[in-house]
Protein backbone atom coordinates (compact mmCIF):
# COMPACT_ATOMS: atom_id res chain seq x y z
CA UNK A 1 0.00 0.00 0.00
CA UNK A 2 2.59 2.52 1.13
CA UNK A 3 5.25 1.28 -1.26
CA UNK A 4 2.64 1.47 -4.00
CA UNK A 5 2.01 5.11 -3.12
CA UNK A 6 5.72 5.89 -2.98
CA UNK A 7 6.33 4.19 -6.30
CA UNK A 8 3.76 6.37 -8.10
CA UNK A 9 3.44 4.05 -11.06
CA UNK A 10 7.19 4.02 -11.68
CA UNK A 11 7.57 7.81 -11.61
CA UNK A 12 8.11 7.94 -7.84
CA UNK A 13 11.80 8.84 -8.00
CA UNK A 14 11.22 11.89 -10.22
CA UNK A 15 8.12 13.03 -8.32
CA UNK A 16 9.66 12.76 -4.85
CA UNK A 17 12.92 14.37 -6.01
CA UNK A 18 10.92 17.32 -7.41
CA UNK A 19 8.85 17.83 -4.29
CA UNK A 20 11.88 17.41 -2.03
CA UNK A 21 13.95 19.90 -4.00
CA UNK A 22 11.13 22.46 -3.87
CA UNK A 23 10.55 21.89 -0.14
CA UNK A 24 14.24 22.11 0.76
CA UNK A 25 14.98 25.23 -1.28
CA UNK A 26 11.89 27.09 -0.06
CA UNK A 27 12.53 26.11 3.56
CA UNK A 28 16.12 27.31 3.41
CA UNK A 29 15.04 30.57 1.72
CA UNK A 30 12.58 31.15 4.59
CA UNK A 31 15.13 30.15 7.21
CA UNK A 32 17.86 32.46 5.91
CA UNK A 33 15.43 35.36 5.50
CA UNK A 34 14.29 35.04 9.13
CA UNK A 35 17.88 34.64 10.31
CA UNK A 36 18.95 37.78 8.47
CA UNK A 37 16.09 39.78 10.00
CA UNK A 38 16.78 38.49 13.48
CA UNK A 39 20.39 39.63 13.20
CA UNK A 40 19.12 43.16 13.79
CA UNK A 41 18.11 43.56 17.41
CA UNK A 42 15.19 45.70 18.61
CA UNK A 43 13.93 46.36 15.13
CA UNK A 44 10.42 47.33 16.16
CA UNK A 45 11.64 49.97 18.59
CA UNK A 46 14.34 51.30 16.32
CA UNK A 47 12.04 51.48 13.37
CA UNK A 48 9.04 53.00 15.11
CA UNK A 49 11.10 55.64 16.92
CA UNK A 50 12.68 56.57 13.59
CA UNK A 51 15.95 57.35 15.24
CA UNK A 52 17.94 56.51 12.17
CA UNK A 53 21.18 57.36 13.91
CA UNK A 54 20.62 54.61 16.40
CA UNK A 55 19.46 52.19 13.72
CA UNK A 56 22.60 52.87 11.82
CA UNK A 57 24.86 52.39 14.85
CA UNK A 58 23.22 49.19 16.09
CA UNK A 59 22.84 47.68 12.63
CA UNK A 60 26.53 48.15 11.98
CA UNK A 61 27.40 46.86 15.40
CA UNK A 62 25.39 43.74 14.68
CA UNK A 63 26.87 43.26 11.28
CA UNK A 64 30.42 43.15 12.51
CA UNK B 1 -4.59 56.29 -1.46
CA UNK B 2 -0.92 55.57 -1.92
CA UNK B 3 -0.48 55.35 1.84
CA UNK B 4 0.24 51.64 1.54
CA UNK B 5 3.48 52.45 -0.26
CA UNK B 6 4.71 54.47 2.70
CA UNK B 7 7.33 52.32 4.40
CA UNK B 8 5.89 52.75 7.87
CA UNK B 9 2.32 51.80 6.91
CA UNK B 10 3.66 48.81 5.06
CA UNK B 11 5.84 47.83 7.98
CA UNK B 12 2.91 47.87 10.42
CA UNK B 13 0.75 45.97 7.95
CA UNK B 14 3.45 43.31 7.70
CA UNK B 15 3.54 42.88 11.47
CA UNK B 16 -0.18 42.32 11.82
CA UNK B 17 -0.77 40.20 8.75
CA UNK B 18 2.14 37.77 8.83
CA UNK B 19 0.56 35.48 11.45
CA UNK B 20 -2.65 35.07 9.48
CA UNK B 21 -0.74 34.64 6.24
CA UNK B 22 1.16 31.75 7.79
CA UNK B 23 -2.09 30.05 8.80
CA UNK B 24 -3.61 30.51 5.34
CA UNK B 25 -0.41 29.21 3.76
CA UNK B 26 -0.28 26.09 5.95
CA UNK B 27 -3.91 25.31 5.19
CA UNK B 28 -3.59 25.85 1.42
CA UNK B 29 -0.35 23.85 1.27
CA UNK B 30 -1.83 20.84 3.08
CA UNK B 31 -4.95 20.84 0.90
CA UNK B 32 -2.86 21.39 -2.23
CA UNK B 33 -0.40 18.59 -1.42
CA UNK B 34 -3.12 16.08 -0.56
CA UNK B 35 -4.98 16.92 -3.76
CA UNK B 36 -1.91 16.82 -5.97
CA UNK B 37 -0.28 13.71 -4.51
CA UNK B 38 -3.29 11.58 -3.55
CA UNK B 39 -6.63 12.60 -4.99
CA UNK B 40 -5.81 14.04 -8.39
CA UNK B 41 -6.07 11.49 -11.21
CA UNK B 42 -3.15 10.34 -13.34
CA UNK B 43 -2.86 11.75 -16.85
CA UNK B 44 -3.87 9.47 -19.75
CA UNK B 45 -0.38 9.73 -21.28
CA UNK B 46 1.97 11.06 -18.62
CA UNK B 47 0.54 8.76 -15.91
CA UNK B 48 1.73 9.82 -12.46
CA UNK B 49 4.50 12.10 -13.73
CA UNK B 50 1.82 14.76 -14.22
CA UNK B 51 2.03 15.34 -10.44
CA UNK B 52 5.35 17.16 -10.94
CA UNK B 53 3.37 19.81 -12.82
CA UNK B 54 1.66 20.92 -9.60
CA UNK B 55 5.03 22.22 -8.35
CA UNK B 56 6.61 23.10 -11.70
CA UNK B 57 3.90 25.31 -13.20
CA UNK B 58 3.15 27.47 -10.10
CA UNK B 59 6.92 27.99 -9.57
CA UNK B 60 7.37 29.10 -13.17
CA UNK B 61 4.43 31.48 -12.99
CA UNK B 62 5.71 33.02 -9.77
CA UNK B 63 9.28 33.40 -11.05
CA UNK B 64 7.95 35.25 -14.12
CA UNK B 65 5.50 37.35 -12.10
CA UNK B 66 8.17 38.35 -9.58
CA UNK B 67 10.54 39.43 -12.34
CA UNK B 68 7.75 41.48 -13.86
CA UNK B 69 7.33 43.28 -10.53
CA UNK B 70 11.12 43.73 -10.22
CA UNK B 71 11.28 45.24 -13.70
CA UNK B 72 8.40 47.65 -13.14
CA UNK B 73 9.70 48.61 -9.67
CA UNK B 74 13.17 49.23 -11.11
CA UNK B 75 11.63 51.50 -13.72
CA UNK B 76 9.69 53.50 -11.12
CA UNK B 77 12.76 53.73 -8.92
CA UNK B 78 15.12 54.79 -11.70
CA UNK B 79 12.88 57.21 -13.56
CA UNK B 80 10.64 58.64 -10.84
CA UNK B 81 13.11 58.27 -7.97
CA UNK B 82 10.57 56.60 -5.69
CA UNK B 83 13.36 54.73 -4.04
CA UNK B 84 11.28 52.42 -1.87
CA UNK B 85 10.50 50.49 -5.07
CA UNK B 86 14.15 49.40 -5.27
CA UNK B 87 13.66 47.97 -1.80
CA UNK B 88 10.64 45.99 -3.01
CA UNK B 89 12.64 44.69 -5.96
CA UNK B 90 15.65 43.83 -3.81
CA UNK B 91 13.51 41.93 -1.31
CA UNK B 92 11.72 40.00 -4.05
CA UNK B 93 14.73 38.96 -6.14
CA UNK B 94 15.98 35.99 -4.04
CA UNK B 95 12.43 34.60 -3.91
CA UNK B 96 12.17 34.78 -7.69
CA UNK B 97 15.59 33.17 -8.05
CA UNK B 98 14.61 30.21 -5.87
CA UNK B 99 11.32 29.71 -7.73
CA UNK B 100 13.03 29.89 -11.13
CA UNK B 101 15.51 27.23 -9.97
CA UNK B 102 12.65 25.04 -8.74
CA UNK B 103 10.99 25.49 -12.11
CA UNK B 104 14.11 24.36 -13.99
CA UNK B 105 14.91 21.41 -11.71
CA UNK B 106 11.36 20.04 -11.53
CA UNK B 107 10.99 20.62 -15.26
CA UNK B 108 14.07 18.50 -15.96
CA UNK B 109 12.83 15.81 -13.60
CA UNK B 110 9.57 15.77 -15.55
CA UNK B 111 11.29 15.92 -18.92
CA UNK B 112 13.51 12.89 -18.41
CA UNK B 113 10.76 10.27 -17.99
CA UNK B 114 8.36 11.91 -20.46
CA UNK B 115 10.37 13.55 -23.26
CA UNK B 116 13.35 11.29 -22.84
CA UNK B 117 15.83 14.06 -21.97
CA UNK B 118 16.63 16.28 -18.99
CA UNK B 119 17.40 19.29 -21.11
CA UNK B 120 17.12 20.54 -24.66
CA UNK B 121 17.91 24.02 -25.95
CA UNK B 122 14.49 24.86 -27.32
CA UNK B 123 12.98 28.35 -27.15
CA UNK B 124 11.20 27.96 -23.80
CA UNK B 125 14.00 26.20 -21.94
CA UNK B 126 16.67 28.58 -23.23
CA UNK B 127 14.73 31.73 -22.36
CA UNK B 128 13.98 30.30 -18.89
CA UNK B 129 17.71 29.63 -18.46
CA UNK B 130 18.38 33.27 -19.34
CA UNK B 131 15.88 34.30 -16.63
CA UNK B 132 17.82 32.30 -14.03
CA UNK B 133 21.08 33.99 -15.18
CA UNK B 134 19.41 37.39 -14.93
CA UNK B 135 18.21 36.64 -11.40
CA UNK B 136 21.72 35.50 -10.41
CA UNK B 137 23.22 38.67 -11.92
CA UNK B 138 20.64 40.86 -10.15
CA UNK B 139 21.13 39.28 -6.73
CA UNK B 140 24.93 39.14 -6.97
CA UNK B 141 25.21 42.78 -8.08
CA UNK B 142 23.37 43.82 -4.90
CA UNK B 143 25.82 41.85 -2.78
CA UNK B 144 29.03 42.72 -4.69
CA UNK B 145 28.55 46.48 -4.93
CA UNK B 146 29.10 47.95 -1.52
CA UNK B 147 27.93 51.48 -2.28
CA UNK B 148 24.15 51.42 -1.89
CA UNK B 149 23.39 54.16 -4.40
CA UNK B 150 25.41 52.71 -7.24
CA UNK B 151 24.12 49.19 -6.51
CA UNK B 152 20.62 50.57 -6.70
CA UNK B 153 21.23 52.27 -10.03
CA UNK B 154 22.90 49.29 -11.68
CA UNK B 155 20.38 46.72 -10.46
CA UNK B 156 17.57 49.00 -11.64
CA UNK B 157 19.09 48.89 -15.12
CA UNK B 158 19.45 45.08 -14.95
CA UNK B 159 15.81 44.82 -13.85
CA UNK B 160 14.63 46.95 -16.75
CA UNK B 161 16.78 45.22 -19.38
CA UNK B 162 15.79 41.79 -18.02
CA UNK B 163 12.16 42.67 -18.58
CA UNK B 164 12.68 42.06 -22.32
CA UNK B 165 12.98 38.36 -21.57
CA UNK B 166 9.54 38.00 -19.93
CA UNK B 167 7.40 38.18 -23.09
CA UNK B 168 10.00 35.99 -24.84
CA UNK B 169 9.51 33.27 -22.22
CA UNK B 170 5.74 33.63 -22.27
CA UNK B 171 5.32 33.48 -26.04
CA UNK B 172 8.28 31.25 -26.95
CA UNK B 173 5.97 28.24 -27.23
CA UNK B 174 3.70 30.13 -29.61
CA UNK B 175 6.37 31.82 -31.75
CA UNK B 176 8.68 28.93 -32.39
CA UNK B 177 8.65 25.16 -32.69
CA UNK B 178 9.55 24.01 -29.21
CA UNK B 179 9.81 20.73 -27.39
CA UNK B 180 7.94 22.32 -24.50
CA UNK B 181 4.17 22.08 -24.80
CA UNK B 182 2.10 25.24 -25.42
CA UNK B 183 0.19 26.94 -22.61
CA UNK B 184 -2.82 25.03 -21.28
CA UNK B 185 -4.24 27.97 -19.40
CA UNK B 186 -4.70 31.20 -21.33
CA UNK B 187 -6.79 34.31 -20.86
CA UNK B 188 -8.54 33.92 -24.18
CA UNK B 189 -9.66 30.28 -24.26
CA UNK B 190 -11.00 27.59 -21.94
CA UNK B 191 -8.18 25.67 -20.22
CA UNK B 192 -7.21 22.43 -21.94
CA UNK B 193 -6.59 20.84 -18.60
CA UNK B 194 -9.23 18.76 -16.83
CA UNK B 195 -10.88 20.38 -13.78
CA UNK B 196 -9.71 17.55 -11.50
CA UNK B 197 -6.12 18.57 -12.35
CA UNK B 198 -6.75 22.29 -12.54
CA UNK B 199 -7.94 22.42 -8.90
CA UNK B 200 -4.69 21.18 -7.27
CA UNK B 201 -2.67 23.33 -9.70
CA UNK B 202 -4.48 26.51 -8.69
CA UNK B 203 -4.42 25.68 -4.96
CA UNK B 204 -0.68 25.03 -5.10
CA UNK B 205 -0.25 28.29 -6.99
CA UNK B 206 -2.25 30.11 -4.31
CA UNK B 207 -0.19 28.61 -1.48
CA UNK B 208 3.09 29.48 -3.27
CA UNK B 209 1.84 33.06 -3.71
CA UNK B 210 1.11 33.35 0.02
CA UNK B 211 4.52 31.87 0.85
CA UNK B 212 6.20 34.38 -1.46
CA UNK B 213 4.31 37.18 0.27
CA UNK B 214 5.39 35.95 3.72
CA UNK B 215 9.05 35.70 2.73
CA UNK B 216 8.81 39.04 0.94
CA UNK B 217 7.47 40.76 4.08
CA UNK B 218 10.29 39.28 6.17
CA UNK B 219 12.96 40.34 3.68
CA UNK B 220 11.33 43.72 3.21
CA UNK B 221 11.56 44.46 6.95
CA UNK B 222 15.29 43.77 6.81
CA UNK B 223 15.89 45.69 3.60
CA UNK B 224 13.93 48.79 4.61
CA UNK B 225 16.10 49.15 7.72
CA UNK B 226 19.15 48.55 5.57
CA UNK B 227 17.90 51.24 3.18
CA UNK B 228 17.39 53.79 5.95
CA UNK B 229 20.88 53.10 7.24
CA UNK B 230 22.47 53.46 3.81
CA UNK B 231 20.42 56.42 2.62
CA UNK B 232 22.39 58.73 4.85
CA UNK C 1 49.62 51.54 -12.33
CA UNK C 2 47.79 53.39 -9.64
CA UNK C 3 44.03 53.41 -9.65
CA UNK C 4 41.90 54.98 -7.00
CA UNK C 5 39.70 52.62 -5.06
CA UNK C 6 36.51 53.84 -6.71
CA UNK C 7 38.03 53.45 -10.18
CA UNK C 8 38.88 49.86 -9.37
CA UNK C 9 35.33 49.23 -8.18
CA UNK C 10 33.92 50.78 -11.34
CA UNK C 11 36.21 48.66 -13.46
CA UNK C 12 35.18 45.52 -11.61
CA UNK C 13 31.49 46.31 -12.02
CA UNK C 14 31.93 47.19 -15.66
CA UNK C 15 33.71 43.95 -16.47
CA UNK C 16 31.14 41.94 -14.51
CA UNK C 17 28.35 43.46 -16.59
CA UNK C 18 30.22 42.89 -19.84
CA UNK C 19 30.86 39.24 -18.99
CA UNK C 20 27.28 38.66 -17.93
CA UNK C 21 25.85 40.48 -20.94
CA UNK C 22 28.03 38.55 -23.35
CA UNK C 23 27.01 35.22 -21.80
CA UNK C 24 23.35 36.19 -22.11
CA UNK C 25 23.80 37.50 -25.66
CA UNK C 26 25.65 34.32 -26.59
CA UNK C 27 22.72 32.20 -25.47
CA UNK C 28 20.19 34.40 -27.24
CA UNK C 29 22.29 34.33 -30.40
CA UNK C 30 22.66 30.57 -30.18
CA UNK C 31 18.97 30.22 -29.58
CA UNK C 32 18.08 32.32 -32.60
CA UNK C 33 20.60 30.53 -34.79
CA UNK C 34 19.62 26.97 -34.05
CA UNK C 35 16.46 26.87 -32.05
CA UNK C 36 14.12 29.24 -33.77
CA UNK C 37 14.06 26.28 -36.09
CA UNK C 38 14.14 23.86 -33.17
CA UNK C 39 12.74 21.22 -35.49
CA UNK C 40 11.65 20.94 -39.13
CA UNK C 41 8.24 19.69 -40.18
CA UNK C 42 8.16 17.08 -42.99
CA UNK C 43 6.91 19.78 -45.37
CA UNK C 44 9.90 22.04 -44.54
CA UNK C 45 12.20 19.18 -45.47
CA UNK C 46 10.42 18.64 -48.76
CA UNK C 47 10.90 22.32 -49.56
CA UNK C 48 14.65 22.30 -48.80
CA UNK C 49 16.76 22.74 -51.90
CA UNK C 50 19.45 20.29 -50.83
CA UNK C 51 19.66 17.49 -48.27
CA UNK C 52 21.47 18.82 -45.19
CA UNK C 53 24.26 16.51 -44.07
CA UNK C 54 24.48 17.77 -40.49
CA UNK C 55 22.36 16.68 -37.54
CA UNK C 56 18.85 18.15 -37.64
CA UNK C 57 15.60 17.70 -35.75
CA UNK C 58 12.37 16.57 -37.34
CA UNK C 59 9.04 16.99 -35.60
CA UNK C 60 5.47 15.93 -36.27
CA UNK C 61 2.80 13.36 -35.54
CA UNK C 62 3.71 9.69 -35.41
CA UNK C 63 1.32 8.24 -37.98
CA UNK C 64 -1.21 5.79 -36.52
CA UNK C 65 -0.46 2.19 -37.37
CA UNK C 66 2.96 2.98 -38.86
CA UNK C 67 5.21 1.86 -35.97
CA UNK C 68 6.99 -1.41 -36.74
CA UNK C 69 9.59 -3.17 -34.67
CA UNK C 70 12.30 -5.30 -36.20
CA UNK C 71 14.76 -6.68 -33.62
CA UNK C 72 15.96 -3.50 -31.93
CA UNK C 73 15.14 -1.20 -34.81
CA UNK C 74 11.96 0.79 -35.00
CA UNK C 75 10.59 2.23 -38.22
CA UNK C 76 7.70 4.64 -38.25
CA UNK C 77 6.27 7.54 -40.23
CA UNK C 78 6.38 11.17 -39.07
CA UNK C 79 3.73 13.29 -40.71
CA UNK C 80 2.46 16.86 -40.60
CA UNK C 81 -0.72 15.68 -42.38
CA UNK C 82 0.71 17.03 -45.64
CA UNK C 83 3.97 15.16 -46.16
CA UNK C 84 5.42 12.03 -44.63
CA UNK C 85 8.93 10.87 -43.82
CA UNK C 86 10.08 7.41 -42.79
CA UNK C 87 12.14 7.38 -39.60
CA UNK C 88 14.47 4.60 -38.55
CA UNK C 89 15.57 4.41 -34.92
CA UNK C 90 17.60 1.96 -32.88
CA UNK C 91 17.20 2.14 -29.10
CA UNK C 92 14.65 2.61 -26.37
CA UNK C 93 11.50 4.63 -26.97
CA UNK C 94 10.44 7.22 -24.35
CA UNK C 95 7.25 6.45 -22.41
CA UNK C 96 5.22 9.18 -24.01
CA UNK C 97 6.08 8.01 -27.51
CA UNK C 98 2.66 6.92 -28.81
CA UNK C 99 1.21 6.56 -32.28
CA UNK C 100 -0.99 9.53 -33.11
CA UNK C 101 0.98 11.87 -30.80
CA UNK C 102 3.82 14.27 -31.48
CA UNK C 103 7.49 13.45 -31.33
CA UNK C 104 10.75 15.21 -32.13
CA UNK C 105 13.50 13.06 -33.60
CA UNK C 106 17.17 14.04 -33.85
CA UNK C 107 19.44 12.65 -36.51
CA UNK C 108 20.43 12.89 -40.16
CA UNK C 109 18.53 12.69 -43.41
CA UNK C 110 19.48 9.80 -45.67
CA UNK C 111 17.36 11.33 -48.38
CA UNK C 112 14.28 13.50 -48.36
CA UNK C 113 12.01 10.56 -47.59
CA UNK C 114 14.15 8.70 -45.07
CA UNK C 115 15.48 9.91 -41.72
CA UNK C 116 17.91 8.07 -39.49
CA UNK C 117 17.28 9.10 -35.90
CA UNK C 118 19.81 8.92 -33.10
CA UNK C 119 17.57 10.41 -30.39
CA UNK C 120 13.82 10.42 -29.95
CA UNK C 121 12.06 12.98 -27.77
CA UNK C 122 8.35 12.55 -27.12
CA UNK C 123 6.50 15.85 -27.31
CA UNK C 124 3.58 16.32 -25.00
CA UNK C 125 0.68 18.57 -26.01
CA UNK C 126 -1.28 21.08 -23.92
CA UNK C 127 -4.04 18.59 -23.03
CA UNK C 128 -4.12 17.14 -19.54
CA UNK C 129 -6.90 14.72 -18.58
CA UNK C 130 -7.56 11.57 -16.57
CA UNK C 131 -7.57 8.25 -18.52
CA UNK C 132 -11.36 7.84 -18.20
CA UNK C 133 -11.95 11.20 -19.87
CA UNK C 134 -9.50 10.31 -22.62
CA UNK C 135 -11.28 6.99 -23.19
CA UNK C 136 -14.72 8.53 -23.40
CA UNK C 137 -13.39 11.17 -25.81
CA UNK C 138 -11.96 8.38 -27.96
CA UNK C 139 -15.28 6.50 -27.90
CA UNK C 140 -17.21 9.60 -28.90
CA UNK C 141 -14.82 10.11 -31.78
CA UNK C 142 -15.28 6.53 -33.00
CA UNK C 143 -19.08 6.70 -32.73
CA UNK C 144 -19.27 9.73 -34.98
Amino acid sequence: MISNFLNMGGYGLYIWLSYTFAALSLTSLYYFSVKKLNSIKNIEYLYQSEKIEEVSVSAQANRS
Amino acid sequence: MFGIFKPRTFFNLANTSIFWLKIIFAFALVVGLILSLVFSPTDYLQKDSVRIMYVHVPSSWISLFIFLIIGISSFISLIFKVRVFSVYAKSLAPIGLVFSLISIVTGSLWGYPTWGTFWSWDGRLTSMFVLVLTYILYVSLWSFIKNYNSAEKITNIVGIVGLINIPIIKFSVAWWNTLHQPASITLTAAPTIHSSMLAPLLIMFFSFCILSLIIFLIRYKYEIINFRVNKK
Amino acid sequence: MIFSKSTKTRLKIFSLIVIAASIILFFIYNNLQKNVVYFYAPQDIKNLTDTPSNKIRLGGLVKEGSLKKNNNTYVFIVTDLKDEIFVEYRGLLPNLFVEGKSAVVEGVLKDKKYFIASTILAKHDENYMPPEVANSLKKNKLNK
